[in-house]
């Protein structure tokens, strides 16, 4: 429906809700803060160093020297779980990064696009970008490129940008079709100007959420790959190759599964609540309207 | 009707065109000669070039395209780098494993989500619904392969039910041992799915239980029950195919990377080989194939859409109902964001 035209009720209510912090702001808030701090302090400090086998303890449980145990070769997991933290934030940034800048400028492009069979050629584009998974992207741009952490960014990104960039254009066609962007255009105002003036601004509460949904699926996905032996390459320490190794010993030491495990679930859904507040506190008319 | 179905089915034909192309395209940028490496270190330059000649890569780009896609139809789907054997026998047998792997994990997945969700929606404000939403939002935070490594941990090694991986040498021929080691891998599949389809499920419902014309047909003498049977259960059906569609596409996914959880001679651990050693038919085949299922389970679920709601046939040519929570998804598995937030 229109939504976005609010008159003054809605302003009013809009305003007095973007104070209101709301508890799955909080809560994603607070459970990705633990996880990027983890990940900046390992640039300062990790417990061990993390090719160090230590006195030898393989397979070592939970303990006051090893928090989290060792792995099958005496190396401190915990130190493992930090710099894992690093990929996972930097894949995550990165190919939010690349579907935001794909998606967005793809999506805003197609809704501006001033004939109907360039903007349906681009909606289609996206609609078989869609269709075709993340994980079959990845394996294209590891086969072409090999096991890398750019390859993952790059292919988790042009996955994502498919999403972003089809909710960029619906949301951007039906603001440039609202009543002040045509007074805007009666009053000669550039179409960039008007991109950047009304458009973005309006939708840019939608985007926000959608982005970070993709950076939990970029966690997902990199974890994925990197258990697939496609993602970053040893001795990277990354949580998919943590659990990859850990799978062997299971029986032995299922503390080196569980802890990257959770430590997955939390992040990820850290970032889905993130989402969830971004959008309540932003608008909270827009749940409706969609 | 029939306007809009030859309609979709040019889109279906162009998609699968755009898509093969892609996939064909960006694997022959990879640098490299396969007739060099196939044809052995000690070749002749005069067996290198029959090599080139029986793999076709001596013609043009385009026309290696072409004989690829028209073979496709003839099931000629090439000759894997790697094993110097035909790829559409290969991938024959490993259909066997794989589609039995996928569907049962569909239809665990439908059986189990279709009654929680519903509980979700229609008990939400109880502590059993509030409880069900809950743990769901937690089962799409979770890595499909972690949930296979912990059922291996509990109930192949803890408690030695299930093996822990493998799959009989000789197939099918021993049903009962292909079962059993099918177990663990549809359970780990269905789990994760289900925490996404129970959300689906659930957003479905109440945008129905919400509606004007359930409140109507109250009001004309039906009971709350009849009501919902009456009127709610076809209007849900529309945006329940598009969710079961989805799903349908994700079992497979999930069975790429589950596959390789349990060592299980499937499609998804043909391909990963194939990635690892660039065997480039091998990626090309399954790759397409994969996509082009995930385009055709669409093309179904856009047709069947129509068939239940007429209303929907004059609209725009891929225009589908889905629920408010799957508009800003990401379809794939394994490898998925955040499939399945609701917004109510």
């Amino acid at each position: 429906m229109s939504g976005t035209t609010g008159g003054r009720p809605k302003e009013q209510a809009y305003e007095s809700s973007r104070l209101r912090v709301n508890s799955s702001l909080i809560i994603g808030g607070a459970l990705v803060s633990i996880i990027l701090a983890i990940a900046l302090v390992s640039f300062l400090w990790t417990p061990y160093d993390p090719s160090d086998t230590g006195e030898g303890i393989r397979l070592g449980a939970p303990s006051t020297a090893h928090w989290t145990g060792t792995d099958k070769l005496g190396r401190d997991l915990f130190t493992q779980l930090m710099i894992g933290a690093r990929l996972a934030f930097v894949v995550a940034i990165g190919s939010t990064a690349v579907a935001g800048i794909i998606g967005i400028t793809l999506g805003l492009l197609a809704a501006s696009a001033k004939t109907r069979i360039v903007d349906e050629s681009f909606t289609y584009f996206f609609d078989v970008l869609i269709a075709f998974p993340t994980i079959l992207m990845a394996m294209l741009v590891v086969t072409i490129r090999g096991a890398s952490i750019s390859s993952a960014i790059l292919a988790i990104g042009i996955s994502g940008s498919a999403i972003v960039s089809r909710l960029c254009r619906i949301s951007a066609t039906r603001i440039l079709g609202t009543d002040y962007v045509k007074a805007a255009i009666a009053c000669g105002t550039s179409r960039p100007a008007i991109v950047f003036r009304h458009v973005l601004p309006n939708i840019y509460p939608l985007l926000l959420v959608q982005l970070t949904l993709v950076a939990a699926g970029a966690i997902l996905a990199e974890a994925s790959l990197a258990y697939l032996g496609l993602g970053a390459p040893p001795p990277q320490a990354s949580w998919g190759r943590m659990l990859l190794e850990a799978q062997g010993s299971v029986m032995r030491a299922p503390w080196g599964a569980i802890v990257p495990g959770l430590t997955i679930v939390t992040i990820v859904m850290g970032f889905n609540f993130l989402g969830d507040g971004i959008r309540e506190l932003l608008d909270p008319e827009m749940r409706k309207d969609e | 009707m029939r306007r809009y179905m030859i309609r979709r089915m040019a889109l279906l034909t162009l998609s699968a065109l755009l898509a093969s192309s892609a996939v064909f395209f960006l694997l022959r940028t990879l640098p490299g000669d396969a007739a060099l490496s196939m044809a052995g270190l000690e070749a002749t330059p005069e067996q290198i070039q029959a090599t080139r000649q029986q793999l076709g890569t001596d013609k043009p780009l385009w026309i290696q395209y072409f004989r690829w896609i028209g073979g496709m139809f003839h099931g000629d789907f090439g000759i894997s780098y790697l094993s110097k054997l035909p790829v559409a026998a290969e991938i024959g047998r490993r259909l066997a494993v794989t589609l039995p792997l996928s569907l049962s994990a569909f239809c665990l997945a439908t059986l189990i989500s279709f009654p929680l969700g519903i509980i979700a929606a229609v008990r939400r404000k109880r502590p059993v619904g509030i409880g069900v939403s809950a743990v769901s939002s937690m089962g799409v935070a979770v890595p499909v392969f972690w949930v296979g490594i912990i059922l291996i941990w509990l109930f192949a090694l803890a408690v030695p039910i299930f093996p822990a991986g493998g799959f009989p040498l000789d197939g099918w021929a021993d049903p009962w041992a292909a079962v059993r080691s099918l177990v663990l891998p549809v359970v780990t599949i269905a789990i994760v799915m289900s925490s996404t389809l129970i959300r689906y499920i659930r957003s479905a419902i109440l945008d129905i239980l919400g509606q004007d014309y359930l409140r109507t047909a109250r009001s004309l003498g039906y009971s709350a029950r009849a009501a919902r049977w009456r009127h709610g259960v076809r209007n849900a059906a529309v945006p329940l195919v598009a969710i079961m569609s989805f799903e349908l596409s994700t079992s497979l996914l999930g069975a790429v990377v589950i596959e390789n959880v349990f060592a299980i001679p499937g499609l998804g651990a043909m391909l990963l080989s194939g990635v690892i050693n660039r065997d480039l038919p091998v990626v090309q085949d399954i790759v397409f194939l994969i996509t082009f299922f995930v385009l055709f389970i669409g093309f179904l679920a856009d047709i069947v859409q129509r068939i239940i709601d007429p209303r929907l046939r004059g609209g725009s040519i891929d225009q589908r109902v889905v629920p408010d929570a799957m508009s800003e998804e990401e379809p794939s598995m394994g490898l998925r964001a955040e499939s399945g937030r609701s917004k109510s």
